[in-house]
């Protein structure tokens, strides 16, 4: 857990590049589009243990895996194994040759070895490469043309033709291989019974010619890790592996590979049903920081076991129109929140729980309403409190409805705290850019570090939390459960705290946002510590108190 | 709706200017993607004699995409089902944008005089179909007259 992280910091790209090894995972392009606070999940704090030769991570609950992205896997992986090849013992083939192949074997570069060596020309029949004529793709310019396939004349367009010499214009054939893509495999000519494959410089240079793009005309890295026919091989092949798992994020591109046996270990984690040893959830992250849980493909949900998580969800998704409708017909009464319904009668209210009076339309104390000229002095009190209606499962929703808002409400607010986050973080960046323009060195980089820090303590922490109202929820009533909501307690408002101190950086009555940024320091780099540590205390406790059987989860809710 | 692509206003106008023997094709009026389709048994099969009616849809993707096209009269052959529904490649992996709507109709002929068992889509006829061949040839027969003999 992160009490023994090391001292590990790559916040800012440019700090520490030079440390990396280029075969590791932590590829940067060009560092421009890089977030530069990682907010969510904690990569930077997370120890790395050297397996055959490159940098794998090692997650929470010592879960080891590689953080991807496609872009990082494209090029460290995929394009390693083409270098491997194109620069050792295939020489002989080009690099179009080399990447069909190996996308054809499933990227085995030792069966695309075998095979040539085997049979080399059934290798490339196999891969719709032409066999003892040398590849003679053309696309071109030409005018006065009629595609068969559009049936579009044209003054003047593009056309594309592999070996076997059947051209159709380059809108066809864009359309055509945008279509092709989603199988993820090799593309052939447009020809029925035509087997030659298009190989991936030409599916850029027609995409860059349709998309008015520009890769040069010449192979890069860039062009690679961009090349449409690669991604989508790329993402068919994530999908049809159970060594690899998609960030659950919205709109992430990343994905996490676990490392050794994989069979193996995945099927430790699914078999660990039912199981209360929360140090087996296997929370890995993705290359952008994103912490989520390899079992059950959601995020981290410690300190909960992910069959509880499943248990959970699938309550919230029967239960929440139930809690939807509770929200939408209901107000909360004034001085005990216990949800009341308006069935009819006048705006006098007495709350059945509380007996506090107040008024529907304001909300007020009724007290307050004596002389005034809206009077409801005819209020009877025709609703006798219904001792019945607090049956049991009454008191079921009321229970789980408590722990429903809570977990709901730190979801929202860590939509709220991201926000708030993404903006002190343009307004830092900002800071510095033009402080470095200006040439002034009065403030580095070094010198804010805590600010991403923090953030990440923001996040994890309200996380942590959220999944301790659906720990709390299950867990059967003890005294050690008790100790366990006073910790929750602890955590709660530390956690509040340090999201007020964010707040009141970023609040428009505060016009110098980096001055108070560093007149925070202290206070920002106290809270974190202790969100940290307030959080791994919960989730090292209640995995203790579990091991021990102290803490059990109720199975009759 | 957007505008009809010219590649299906040619391919309709072909259909009608020069339709394949055994084979109509005639768009409806109301979506011009739409066509109402029949087939002649071939000679030579259980289904000779037979007419079969049809209906194929062109999709939005067209001809990126292959028709989607479904038997409307009940018959009995291993590689169409209860619905209607044909398998054939090249209505699936092996469609290709240089196919067109004539070639795919000679292509669903070509299946009725050649029904392919080992690959079903209909288990149940395929058995029937492998267990006892000439019997099958019988139900496929009997269906025909049956469901598919023109009413004039």
């Amino acid at each position: 857990m992160s009490d023994d992280d090391s001292d590990i910091f790559f916040e800012y790209e440019y700090d520490q590049e030079d440390d990396l090894d280029e075969s590791s995972f932590c590829f940067s392009s060009d560092g421009e589009d890089d977030v530069m606070f990682d907010v969510d999940g904690e990569n930077s704090d997370t120890p790395q243990t050297k397996i055959s030769d490159t940098l794998a991570n090692v997650g929470a609950n010592g879960t080891l895996y590689y953080p991807w992205n496609v872009e990082q896997f494209i090029e460290n992986k995929l394009l390693a194994k083409l270098d491997k090849l194109a620069n050792g013992t295939l020489t002989a083939c080009s690099i179009d040759e080399l990447l069909i192949m190996l996308q054809v074997k499933g990227w085995q570069e030792d069966e695309v070895l075998n095979d040539y060596f085997d049979n080399r020309d059934k290798l490339y029949e196999a891969c719709g490469l032409p066999v003892g004529v040398p590849m003679r793709n053309t696309l071109k310019k030409i005018k006065n043309y009629s595609c068969f396939v559009c049936c579009e004349d044209y003054s003047e367009t593009y056309v594309y033709s592999l070996t076997c010499g059947h051209t159709y214009c380059i809108n066809c054939y864009y359309s055509y291989i945008s279509n092709e893509l989603a199988n993820g495999g090799p593309i052939t000519c447009i020809e029925p019974d035509c087997k030659y494959t298009i190989p991936y410089r030409d599916v850029t240079d027609i995409f860059d010619i349709v998309n008015k793009t520009n890769h040069g005309g010449v192979t890069t890295i860039k062009s690679m890790v961009e090349n449409p026919l690669l991604v989508a091989n790329t993402k068919a092949m994530i999908n049809s592996k159970r060594k690899y798992k998609w960030c659950p994020a919205t709109d992430c591109n990343g994905f996490a590979e676990l490392v050794g046996n994989v069979n193996d270990s995945v099927e430790s984690l699914s078999s660990a049903k039912e199981s209360v040893d929360i140090s087996k959830v296997p929370i890995v992250t993705c290359s952008e920081n994103h912490e989520f849980c390899f079992d059950c493909n959601y995020e981290n949900h410690l300190p909960c076991p992910c069959w509880i998580v499943k248990k959970w969800i699938k309550k919230c998704n029967d239960d929440s129109e139930t809690a939807n409708w509770i929200d939408a017909n209901t107000h909360g009464c004034p001085q005990c929140q216990s949800a009341i319904e308006k069935n009819g009668g006048c705006n006098h209210m007495t709350c059945k729980k509380c007996k506090f009076e107040f008024c529907w339309i304001c909300f007020e104390d009724w007290k307050k309403h004596r002389n005034d000229y809206y009077s409801c002095n005819k209020y009877r009190n025709e609703r006798q409190e219904d001792e019945q209606r607090k049956n049991r499962s009454k008191q079921s929703l009321e229970r789980y409805l408590h722990f429903y808002k809570r977990f709901a409400i730190h979801e929202n607010s860590m939509k709220g705290d991201l926000k708030t986050m993404a903006q002190i973080d343009t307004y830092t960046r900002l800071y510095m850019e033009d402080l470095r323009d200006q040439g002034k060195k009065n403030l580095s980089w070094n010198d804010i570090q805590f600010l991403p820090t923090a953030m990440r303590a923001l996040q994890n922490g309200r996380k942590a939390l959220k999944w301790t109202y659906c720990f709390a929820y299950y867990l059967g009533k003890s005294n050690f459960a008790t100790i366990f909501e006073g910790n929750q307690d602890f955590l709660n408002k530390t956690v509040e705290d340090l999201s007020e101190v964010f707040e009141q950086i970023m609040s428009k009555k505060n016009p110098d946002k980096v001055g108070m940024i560093l007149k925070n320091k202290t206070k920002l780099r106290n809270l974190s510590e202790l969100v940290n540590s307030r959080k791994n205390m919960l989730i090292n406790g209640a995995r203790a108190n579990l091991d021990d059987g102290l803490l059990w989860f109720d199975n009759e809710i | 709706m957007a505008a009809l692509p010219k590649r299906i206003i040619k391919e309709t106008e072909r259909l009608v200017s020069d339709p394949v023997p055994g084979i109509t094709a005639i768009p409806s009026e109301d979506n011009l993607r739409y066509f109402e389709v029949t087939i002649d048994g071939p000679n030579h099969s259980p289904y000779a004699d037979g007419v079969f009616n049809l209906e194929l849809y062109l999709p939005d993707d067209y001809p990126m995409c292959a028709p989607k096209v479904r038997f409307l009269t009940k018959i009995y052959h291993p590689n169409i089902d209860k619905l209607g529904r044909i398998c054939l490649d090249v209505l699936k992996d092996n469609w290709s944008p240089a196919l067109q709507i004539r070639t795919i109709l000679l292509s669903i002929q070509a299946l009725l005089g050649a029904p392919n068992p080992d690959d079903p889509l209909a288990n149940d006829v395929a058995d029937d179909w492998k267990k006892d061949e000439k019997r099958a040839i019988e139900i496929a027969k009997e269906w025909t007259l049956k469901y598919a003999t023109k009413k004039d």
